[in-house]
């Protein structure tokens, strides 16, 4: 059935067909079988046509090559993101406010290192059970500074910040009172290069007042270490 | 009894030059092949001088792996293999090449038909015109179908034949054989009705 439908179509195209058989034979040159022969005796077996290799492998290139213009284009294309860099001139310097909420994380960070306990902003530290002696905490804070080692500079600092510590009581009154008149000494100064006279200056950033809220937490905190540590004190007389 | 290696068939011929490298056995066949390589190729390009280079490159590539052939194999089938292979792949760089190429001038491509024998000068122009009427014609036609119509039309090859020089099945062959006829008759409808 197929065959037949094919020899249809071979007279439906017998013009064709017809057209395609006479036309003129082409022939090899003359001298076809003289240049085969003193090629194969020449051994010369590089091919004249297409197959004829270059001597510089390109196409081993072009894969690599392609994969390297691809990379940077990607690169280009999706890492070029202008707006995401921020001009450090234009970055909005930090609240005073911020700052000291980054050395009470930091300073919470030292203290879970050292207790494994993490201690809240708002927490007042209430150890009115706890059976370990003065001697063991001193002993732990000397551990965490030999462990922590350069963070104790930071401890420092964030101390330095304070103008109170762990083991002396503080007037807090007379210590913000002493950081206000402080900051009245040294305000005048003069722009270089100018004869001007020396003007007011109040600093690159803006002052702030102390938060209230959060030296009152650390009073009530250094209260409650005071209070805990006067118990177990008692505590051990009594064992005693 | 011995037979001369000229009455020898193709295969027999081919196993004689693998069992013995017998150059004789390889002369035969290269002379027996020549032309008719020489006439597929040429209709499958329309150009002289890069088809003798093919059927050269054929008949080396014939001396150099003498053993890839198979005796299971038409000897015929073989080398219009290794010629069809060579002819697709000089089409491939001629097309990259045209594409880069900067001056594409079709009508500097000339048709050569050789000159055989003496027939007056009025037929010969008539016959030499429609050769290269139905040449232009045959390089417009897709290389996919005008291979197989080369192979079939004017090699006279059988579709089984066919099949196994271009590694496709009888049926694919019969259909493009007949697309190739038809887009043929298109285009060569004045020559034929007039």
């Amino acid at each position: 059935m197929k065959n037949e439908l094919y020899n249809s179509y071979d007279e439906e195209y017998k013009n064709v067909i017809k057209l395609l058989s006479e036309l003129p034979r082409e022939s090899a040159p003359p001298n076809f079988e003289y240049n085969l022969s003193v090629r194969i005796k020449n051994r010369n077996f590089d091919l004249n046509s297409s197959e004829k290799k270059s001597l510089f492998p390109w196409r081993y290139f072009v894969p690599a090559t392609g994969a390297v213009i691809a990379s940077v284009f990607v690169f280009l294309v999706l890492f070029n993101d202008s707006d995401s860099l921020e001009n450090p001139f234009q970055i909005q310097p930090k609240l005073r406010s911020e700052i000291k909420s980054d050395l009470f994380s930091s300073k919470k960070i030292l203290g879970s290192i050292g207790n494994n306990q993490q201690i809240n902003e708002n927490d007042v530290v209430l150890k009115e059970d706890t059976k370990q002696t003065d001697k063991s905490i001193i002993e732990k804070e000397e551990n965490l500074a030999s462990n922590i080692g350069p963070k104790s500079e930071l401890k420092d600092e964030v101390k330095a910040d304070f103008p109170f510590n762990d083991n002396n009581s503080t007037n807090l009154d007379e210590a913000l009172s002493e950081r206000r008149l402080n900051t009245k000494i040294d305000r005048r100064a003069s722009l270089a290069g100018r004869n001007a006279p020396s003007s007011f200056f109040n600093g690159f950033y803006i002052r702030e007042e102390v938060d209230k809220e959060y030296v009152e937490a650390q009073k009530a905190k250094l209260d409650s270490l005071k209070k805990a540590i006067k118990m177990s004190r008692i505590k051990d007389k009594i064992a005693q | 009894m011995n037979k001369k290696l000229t009455e020898f068939s193709d295969e027999e011929l081919i196993k004689e030059f693998q069992d013995n490298n017998t150059i004789e056995a390889y002369e035969i066949l290269v002379n027996r092949f020549k032309d008719p390589l020489t006439n597929y190729v040429y209709r499958f390009l329309g150009d002289r001088d890069i088809c003798t280079d093919i059927v050269q490159d054929t008949m080396i590539k014939f001396y150099l792996h003498k053993d890839s052939y198979k005796s299971f194999a038409k000897f015929s089938t073989w080398i219009y293999t290794i010629a069809g292979n060579l002819a697709r792949n000089e089409l491939k760089r001629r097309k990259r090449r045209t594409i880069f190429s900067l001056n594409n001038d079709d009508e500097d491509k000339k048709i050569q038909i050789e000159d055989t024998s003496f027939v007056s000068p009025e037929r010969e122009t008539d016959s030499q015109m429609k050769g290269e009427i139905i040449q232009k014609a045959l390089l417009k036609v897709k290389p996919v179908y005008r291979e197989v119509v080369i192979l079939r039309d004017i090699e006279g090859l059988s579709y089984e034949e066919i099949a196994e020089i271009t590694d496709l099945s009888i049926g694919t062959v019969k259909s493009r054989i007949n697309r190739g006829r038809k887009h043929l008759q298109e285009l060569l409808k004045y020559i034929y009705s007039g």
